[in-house]
């Protein structure tokens, strides 16, 4: 029985169905798992692979879908303002509007994410997920060189557009999308003078992984990608073809007059790059420490279907590897998958955008601000003294609209530009979520069952733990649920007034475990 | 013994603590609180200060006996008269008022024209080189140069008698410096908000739900540090991952309530300009007055990044940073305690020697860095930068960072720094 065959259907309990959502998508309701489950492991998981792509445009905001003005004529039109200081007025303001826009750019994802729904006609998401996966993989920023939201933009929409397809076809759609290189320098890379840093990092980070390739390699590879370029009037992809190197150049030990097409090809046809790829599969959607053998059997399959993705997830979501204890409740959320599998739960919207962005921000995953070109390391890495507090205290925010100052937006990372302006929105009790529990029971059709203590603490580990908790953890929080603020004994109740309070109290308590973190 | 919660360490003190070392069961915090406080009044401590944005090491230190600069910088330059001149050809920037007192007491040492090999102009790329201090393409690369001073600490100790929590950071995320494998060190943007807050809405009920917290956040054997084989990454061993989890939480939270009592109690000596980096610093001189263990604080000021007018930028930075430092100087002498602690500032890189067309520089290459404290050797070290003999119209680095870093380590935190480093640099004589 190899580690990729397929586990029996009985084994896709509620439980095995919200493992899936969870790794597939950011989460999900208790009644979404049992739903899931019903549906049975075959169809549960081509529901969940075989999407239709969204197309994922509507509804941001037209101004995010249309290129910014061009530096040149921003520049033309700054140089018409003689006062100086006016001047200046108007050069921070066409900075701060990207950073609107960016933060919209944001919050509109994160909308996503938290509507992605297995439901029939829901956001697919295993598409949101994986456009993340892909943003962390092939990672570009708005710090820095970008800082623009449009490229970004258009960037997230191929992710989104080729999120399951095969990795040749995402790598030719990577060396010609402009955010990319830019970030990497591509986009003024000339013959006889290329810049490496597409050339390298597209081995060393995004096919095939150090060691598999030479320094030689590297710079031939730069002169093939020579000429990949951008019209920085409107964003658009522009092969340049006076720049391009046409010449013979020698890469991975073949020659030919190869251009950014032929390299893809030539590294997809190195071994190292399906091993590569399923190590980061592996790490992303099963284990964060994946052994040799679990990715030696993910890139035989992944190679054999000629790369692509659709299929290999097929094959995973499906597998006895998927659902072994190595892959159950080990992982790490991320601070995105934390937050909005934490609201999916709730059955809440959105909070504050500012708020939550400004909470993601200090949690260590700010969207499209990746730390740098590697992505966000992920697993551990999540966690430090700070960001664990935060994840608590982010608890408390949820809870009980308390959000410490450390939510507000930091100064964005552009540093040698004028700080962000953006008004921070009222951070005071109460501003951002008012979650009902009785509400949500009522909804749910579950009130009849609430008779004791013990029901009422099973019911919310179910809604948002979404496993059998270990035995101390239900056994402090029934302890919680029998006692009452004046120091006695007094069991909650669905029908007390001060159900609610008490039941946000045990939820924060959920959620402020080490138990919480993992999915 | 059962003493594992916050309150009863609180109540016990650390005096009571010494017995508990022994057992696994307790947080690591308490042990390590506990086997360092013997030793922590002579240990002595590092504070980092990182410019950030690269920070114009020509205006800082200026060469204004060097015609090529006023040359270079048409706008931007500062003759001699303005600067507080260190000799003939060297002066500090005009608003560096504190460190020319310090300079001048022999208790600021400027090295000059630092950097390393093949440099690089992106912010983040050099400030990572400058915060792991190993070469490119080491693959402990992904530790910082401090991290490694932590894990060197932490190693082949009984971790429930591991020195104390060794580092301290102030922000919201924790610098590349200080990652580390053995789950050590705190990065704090807000005492008040390290923390865990009940929600309960009687003191009774909160006290319930804190206790509750605690025993969800009890360590429950283990060491709280990931194995090697795993630092940075989990194996699907759930009980480690937990562990690691309960660990960080329960050393987070004592530590925020030692933290806060200590700065409470302790009290600062003169006054401090407004600002981050003083308020911080304020913590710094507290922390340390209170004999908190760690051994290194680290702390960033931001904004260097001067593309564009930076002749007010630039002054303001300065003497904030000045103002700051030398207030902090000031509180540590006062209070008698300015011995144990050596302050050290760098920027990821200085800026081109020709200034660009916005009256600002662009991102350039070699550039000084300041090292202050009663032990450090003070005076300029180096050359001046040679602005004849450029590198693409950057000053030329003649002494590498990390010649700097094995000082400090070798001399300072008495520690291998060929461990650290991943190979012996030529210390030069600072401390």
């Amino acid at each position: 029985m190899g580690l990729l065959s397929p586990v029996p259907a009985r084994r896709f309990t509620p439980y095995a169905a919200s493992h899936l959502l969870w790794r597939a998508g950011f989460g999900c309701t208790w009644e979404e798992a049992e739903e899931l489950s019903a549906l049975g492991l075959d169809a549960a998981v081509d529901a969940l692979v075989d999407y239709a792509p969204s197309g994922g445009s509507a509804p941001v905001s037209e101004d995010i879908q249309s290129p910014p003005e061009a530096a040149k004529v921003l520049e033309e039109r700054l140089k018409a303002i003689i006062d100086e200081e006016i001047r200046e007025k108007e050069r921070r303001e066409s900075y701060r509007r990207e950073d609107e826009l960016i933060g919209d750019l944001q919050a509109w994802w994160l909308q996503r994410m938290l509507a992605s729904s297995p439901r029939p006609g829901g956001i697919p998401p295993l598409e949101e997920k994986l456009t993340l996966f892909w943003h962390s993989h092939f990672a570009s920023g708005f710090q820095d060189k970008i800082r623009h939201t449009y490229p970004l933009w258009r960037q997230n929409k191929t992710f989104r557009d080729l999120a399951t397809k095969s990795f040749p076809e995402q790598l030719k759609a990577l060396i010609r999308d402009p955010a990319m290189l830019v970030w990497l320098d591509n986009a003024s890379s000339q013959r006889g003078n290329p810049n490496e840093n597409f050339a390298r990092e597209l081995m060393e980070l995004f096919s095939l992984g150090v060691g598999h390739y030479t320094e030689m390699d590297v710079k031939e590879a730069a002169r093939a990608l020579t000429g990949y370029s951008v019209d920085r009037d409107d964003w658009s992809f522009r092969f340049r073809k006076n720049a391009h190197d046409p010449d013979e150049k020698t890469l991975l030990g073949q020659s030919g007059p190869w251009d950014g097409d032929a390299v893809v090809e030539i590294l997809c046809a190195q071994p190292a790059a399906a091993e590569f790829m399923a190590g980061k599969f592996l790490t992303f959607f099963v284990c964060t420490q994946p052994e040799p053998a679990m990715i030696t059997a993910v890139a035989e399959v992944y190679r054999n279907s000629g790369y692509d993705l659709k299929s290999l997830l097929q094959t995973l979501f499906r597998s006895e590897l998927f659902y072994s204890a190595p892959a159950i409740n080990t992982v790490v959320k991320s601070p995105v998958v934390l937050a909005i599998g934490a609201l999916k739960g709730m059955h809440a919207p959105l909070p504050d955008a500012d708020l939550l962005l400004g909470a993601l921000q200090v949690m260590g995953q700010e969207l499209f601000f990746p730390p740098d070109v590697n992505g966000w390391p992920g697993g551990a890495d999540w966690i430090n003294s700070n960001t664990l507090l935060v994840r608590y205290n982010f608890a408390n925010f949820l809870m009980h609209g308390v959000s410490p100052d450390a939510f507000k937006m930091q100064e964005r990372k552009m540093i040698d530009r004028a700080p962000s302006h953006r008004e921070f929105l009222a951070t005071q009790r109460n501003a951002a979520v008012d979650w009902q529990p009785l509400a949500q029971i009522e909804a749910s059709g579950s009130a009849r069952r609430m008779l004791s203590a013990k029901d009422i603490v099973d019911y919310f580990l179910r809604e948002f733990l979404q496993r059998e908790p270990a035995r101390d953890l239900r056994t402090a929080l029934v302890r919680l649920a029998e006692t009452d603020g004046a120091g006695g004994m007094r069991s909650m109740n669905i029908r007390d007034k001060d159900f609610d309070e008490r039941a946000r109290g045990l939820v924060h308590l959920i959620m402020s475990s080490p138990d919480y973190q993992l999915c | 013994m059962y003493l594992h919660t916050r309150r009863e360490f609180l109540s016990t003190g650390l005096k009571g603590v010494g017995l508990l070392a022994t057992s696994a069961f307790v947080p690591t915090f308490i042990t390590r609180t506990a086997a360092a406080t013997g030793a922590a009044r002579d240990s002595s401590i590092l504070v980092v200060v990182q410019l950030s944005g690269g920070n114009d090491g020509l205006n800082t230190v200026v060469p204004f006996a060097n015609d090529l600069y006023a040359k270079a910088r048409p706008t931007l330059h500062l003759t001699g008269k303005e600067t507080l001149k260190l000799d003939d050809s060297l002066g500090l920037h005009p608003s560096l008022i504190e460190f020319k007192n310090e300079y001048d007491a022999g208790r600021m040492a400027i090295v000059q024209n630092v950097g390393y090999p093949n440099p690089s102009r992106s912010h983040f790329r050099s400030m990572e080189i400058w915060q792991s201090g190993r070469d490119e393409n080491d693959p402990s690369q992904r530790e910082g140069w401090l991290g490694r001073y932590f894990d060197a600490q932490c190693e082949g100790a009984d971790p429930t008698r591991r020195p104390g929590e060794i580092g301290m950071s102030f922000g919201k995320v924790m610098p590349q410096a200080f990652r580390n494998r053995s789950n050590v060190g705190l990065a704090i943007s807000d005492p008040q908000t390290f923390q865990w807050n009940p929600s309960g809405e009687t003191s009774t009920l909160a006290s319930v739900q804190e206790t509750i917290f605690e025993k969800l956040n009890q360590p429950n054997g283990g060491s709280g540090r990931m194995s090697p084989a795993n630092a940075g990454g989990i194996t699907g061993n759930e009980p480690d991952t937990i562990n690691f989890l309960r660990h960080t939480a329960m050393n987070a939270v004592l530590a925020g309530d030692t933290i806060r009592g200590l700065l409470k109690k302790q009290k600062n000596r003169g006054s401090y300009p407004d600002g981050a980096l003083a308020a911080q610093l304020q913590m710094v001189a507290k922390l340390i007055a209170g004999d908190f263990p760690s051994r290194v604080y680290y702390l960033a000021q931001g904004g260097y990044d001067t593309h564009s007018q930076q002749r007010d930028n630039h002054t303001r930075l300065l003497g904030d940073f000045s103002q700051s430092v030398g207030a902090f100087l000031a509180d540590l002498r006062k209070q008698t305690i300015s011995e144990k602690v050596t302050v050290l500032a760098f920027s990821e890189f200085g800026r081109r020697v020709a200034e660009n067309g916005s009256q600002g520089t662009d991102h350039g290459a070699a550039a000084p860095l300041f090292l202050f404290g009663d032990n450090v050797k003070g005076g300029l070290h180096g050359p001046p930068p040679d602005l004849a003999d450029l590198d693409d119209g950057d000053v030329k680095h003649q002494i590498d960072f990390r010649q700097v870093y094995a000082s400090l380590l070798d001399n300072w935190l008495k520690t291998s720094s060929a461990k650290i480093l991943g190979r012996e640099f030529p210390g030069i004589p600072v401390v």
